[in-house]
């Protein structure tokens, strides 16, 4: 079942004919007229939407779409709606360019160029180099029990923000890299020789990420919607 | 995580017709209870006289209380726009693929799935 995002709040229909005077209507022309009509309705709307309040209290957004492919009411606009009106949202970013990305940058995550996933060769695995186990560092909001979990996706580094935090960290010895193959190991060796400028690597890098806003509400970044799958949830780990 | 941080004022007490040589400053204890949802319980309060080290009964009940209640806020947390989930997923996963995910979601709220056509 399809619903808004937002509920909206029914008033009462408006009466066209007593919106404009009637001498006015008689002596505007009719572009001018249309415009006016249409000004007060987007202004209607616009106070409708102050007035919607968020159709769910959380939001999970496990998508690795192009822009062009999310619903039209899925805006980045709407969403910031929905977290200035307390609802937590949790978003899986994509190896691709798409709206949930460009969102993440406006709450300071700096995300890796599109295709660069996360990758790390330790420990020796079955696995791609792309799938990657990682024993959760102990925090605030992860116990220290948890088992270790696998991880696909893309990392991101966290800029200047005290709202941030970081959640799951990257292994110290991954890296962000777009060639997965020891072929493409040269342009990973030269980045370290420039002292690793351009490359995404290490435990700096953060995989989930939380942002809280000043009313309370929060937004959850994730680097991969794989995190979540039953595949990785059932994988045998490394502990 | 319960911090509990016993302060006592010195010198601003006033004086027992009793035992005029005791200063009687009021006993001031500052109770922080923080948990995981940003709950957050902040009280102090002035009682008894400075000299006696232990806290009352009273003040172990309050105490009790506050903790008590934190933990009863943690049971009945919820949101303030009420407890449902949308669920926007691609149309290309298939949910079944996250059904352990999912499936721990639907013991605590309501879940909504919206997927791309």
């Amino acid at each position: 079942m399809n619903r808004s995002l937002f509920r909206l709040p029914n008033f009462p229909p408006q009466n066209k004919g007593t919106v404009l005077p009637s001498v006015r209507r008689e002596t505007a022309p009719p572009q001018s007229r249309s415009m006016t009509h249409q000004t007060l309705t987007t202004l209607s709307s616009l106070h409708r939407i102050q007035k919607a309040r968020p159709s769910f209290a959380r939001i999970l957004g496990l998508t690795d779409l192009d822009t062009s492919d999310f619903a039209s009411d899925i805006t980045p606009q709407s969403l910031v709606s929905l977290l200035d009106k307390g609802t937590n949202l949790l978003l899986a970013l994509s190896q691709k360019q798409n709206l949930v990305n460009s969102l993440a940058n406006e709450f300071s995550l700096i995300l890796p160029p599109p295709q660069t996933p996360l990758v790390s060769h330790v420990p020796s695995r079955d696995e791609p180099a792309t799938v990657i186990p990682i024993t959760p560092q102990p925090n605030t909001l992860v116990d220290s029990d948890l088992a270790p979990v696998w991880f696909s996706g893309i990392p991101a580094a966290l800029g200047n923000n005290p709202l941030l935090f970081p959640i799951l960290r990257a292994p110290a010895e991954s890296f962000a890299s777009d060639a997965t193959a020891d072929s493409g190991a040269d342009s990973v060796l030269e980045a370290v020789d420039r002292g690793g400028e351009g490359l995404w690597a290490g435990s700096s890098l953060s995989l989930v990420t939380g942002f809280q806003t000043r009313n309370g509400a929060r937004a959850t970044w994730v680097g991969g919607v794989e995190l979540f799958s039953d595949d990785f949830a059932k994988k045998n780990t490394l502990r | 995580m319960v911090r509990v941080e016993d302060r006592v004022g010195v010198g601003s007490g006033r004086r027992s017709r009793r035992c005029p040589n005791k200063e009687y400053a009021p006993r001031l204890q500052t109770v922080d209870v923080f948990t995981r949802r940003n709950f957050h319980f902040h009280t102090h309060f002035a009682t008894g006289p400075a000299h006696l080290s232990r806290p009352g009964l009273h003040e172990k009940m309050l105490s009790l209380y506050l903790i008590l209640a934190a933990f009863v806020g943690l049971l009945q947390a919820k949101s303030s726009t009420g407890d449902s989930v949308l669920v926007i997923l691609d149309n290309k996963l298939n949910q079944s693929d996250y059904s352990l995910f999912f499936g721990g979601l639907e013991g605590v709220c309501e879940q909504e799935f919206v997927s791309f056509a």
